[in-house]
């Protein structure tokens, strides 16, 4: 017997006492701004973050596994209290697709699998290691499932990890759209989603450009389930860099692609694209934050412990390396 | 045997009583969830939760008063059952309507109120008053629905 999902009402009186725990921007900027390493880690402790640890209880290379640990956290709290863990999962299939492509190069290169991999995707860990090493994909979804084989067919012949890790992300992107038209879904999660393969593949273009690669070579990074065409993005290949951003404004998100293009093609700064593409879906995730009755804030909860998470890593290894860094867009 | 004319009296109680009851349920429900929620990660929250989880519980008090008022008024509690006519009955079944339909839909939306007024006092316990008031403006129309169903009870005359 299966236990019951928790209501919306639930899961979002959880959230709201959760969300009070997420780092602020402020409190981001305070450690980022700390004078070393030491200080940074003191500062982030004191905000109450991974509970009651003190400075002395973490080493300085035990601090991305302390994020990493309370990330997983976060997730598996978001997957157990989800009212819809279908539409949720999809959000969380990143990590299972790093798992995946993590696990097939150990595999290739005949090593064991490096504790990189990540717990609180979709899939369990244990089974994604079983399908890995016995070559047998039949309890994934369909797309993961065909791509996994063609990629094994393929590397009979050659290994190329650029390419199988582009297809593994196509197949994430293709199971994600199986999902949305089988629901016939026309929420945010929708909206999430089409604005992120149309901005990657917008991005795609640009650094294919950049490398100087055929069109046929971008072809198989494109993704699906963007509102843009695939073909729009081919053509682009050949459009003129300051007629690119008019070229790619389509659809409801693409007049926010064609500003970062712009913006790229004035400054010729590339992470741009990043930054921007960032803002564009944690804006989309802003704008359900007061629902009441959606994933919403839900979801936003979990993204906004990823971008959490990314900031802190960001903080902390430019601390290490004195790198000069720049925080992504956060939600809380 | 009852006259139709009674028969709709209590229709009318039982509409009023039962409606702004289910509203209610409802309401309370969707507050009760989202403050089990919060209480099963923060529990001194529950004085403030309890009270807003409360207040779509009128709905149902106030559909209440209308049906007793009906059916003391048709002789139901004393024992001795009035033969009203078909017009009397109608005007008393209408009566009930405001605060039935009134009670039904204020309850459920004041319940959604009332929820994210909890979800406010969790992130905010200070903002807990004004999730309270903002509650209460949903409880004005249940309020002036049973006025209405008031001053049409009392307008019948048997």
């Amino acid at each position: 017997m299966t236990m019951p999902h928790p209501s919306y009402e639930y899961a979002m009186g959880r959230i709201s006492v959760f969300a009070k725990r997420m780092l602020s921007a402020a409190q981001l900027r305070k450690i980022s701004e700390a004078a070393d390493f030491g200080e940074a880690l003191a500062l982030l402790l004191e905000t109450g973050y991974g509970g009651n640890i003190t400075p002395g209880q973490i080493e300085h290379t035990e601090i991305d596994y302390f994020i990493r640990e309370q990330l997983q956290m976060s997730r598996k709290m978001v997957r157990d209290l989800t009212p819809d863990p279908e539409l949720t999962g999809l959000f969380l299939l990143e990590v299972d697709t790093h798992n995946i492509k993590t696990l097939l190069k150990a595999r290739l290169m005949g090593i064991e699998v490096p504790d990189v991999l990540i717990d609180g995707g979709v899939f369990p860990l244990d089974m994604l290691k079983e399908c890995i090493n016995s070559q047998n994909y039949d309890r994934l979804p369909d797309a993961y499932r065909i791509t996994l084989h063609k990629i094994e067919s393929d590397l009979q012949r050659n290994v190329d990890p650029l390419l199988f890790s582009a297809q593994l992300d196509c197949a994430m992107f293709r199971h994600i759209k199986t999902v949305l038209d089988r629901r016939s879904e026309k929420s945010f999660v929708r909206d999430y989603f089409t604005l992120f393969a149309d901005f990657q593949n917008a991005r795609s273009v640009i650094r294919s450009r950049l490398l100087h690669w055929p069109a046929d070579k971008l072809k198989p990074l494109l993704l699906e389930s963007g509102d843009i065409s695939q073909h729009v993005f081919l053509e682009a290949m050949e459009t003129p860099i300051e007629q690119l951003g008019a070229k790619l404004n389509r659809g409801p998100y693409g007049k926010l692609i064609s500003q970062a293009i712009e913006e790229y093609a004035a400054t010729g700064n590339t992470p741009i694209l990043k930054h921007r593409m960032e803002q564009a879906l944690m804006g989309i995730l802003k704008s359900v934050k007061w629902d009441v009755d959606s994933l919403g804030p839900i979801i936003g909860y979990l993204m906004g412990r990823e971008a959490e998470a990314k900031a802190l890593r960001i903080i902390f290894g430019a601390k290490r390396t004195g790198f000069e860094l720049r925080l992504p867009d956060l939600y809380a | 045997m009852l006259s139709l004319g009674t028969s709709l009296a209590f229709a009318g109680a039982a509409f009023a009583a039962s409606l702004a009851g289910v509203g209610s349920a409802i309401g309370v429900g969707i507050a009760g969830q989202a403050g089990a929620g919060v209480i099963s990660e923060d529990p001194e929250k529950f004085g403030n939760v309890l009270v807003l989880q409360a207040l779509p519980g009128t709905q149902g008090i106030y559909g209440l008063l209308i049906a007793f008022i009906i059916v003391l008024n048709i002789g139901v509690i004393d024992g001795n059952i009035k033969d009203l006519t078909t017009y009397q009955g109608l005007a008393l079944f209408f009566a009930g309507l405001p605060i039935a339909i009134g009670g039904l839909f204020s309850g459920i939306y004041q319940g959604k109120v009332c929820a994210a007024g909890i979800y406010l006092c969790a992130k905010r316990p200070e903002e807990t008053g004004k999730g309270i008031i903002m509650a209460a403006m949903v409880e004005t129309y249940a309020v002036l629905a049973l006025l209405i169903s008031f001053i049409m009870v009392n307008g019948v005359k048997l």
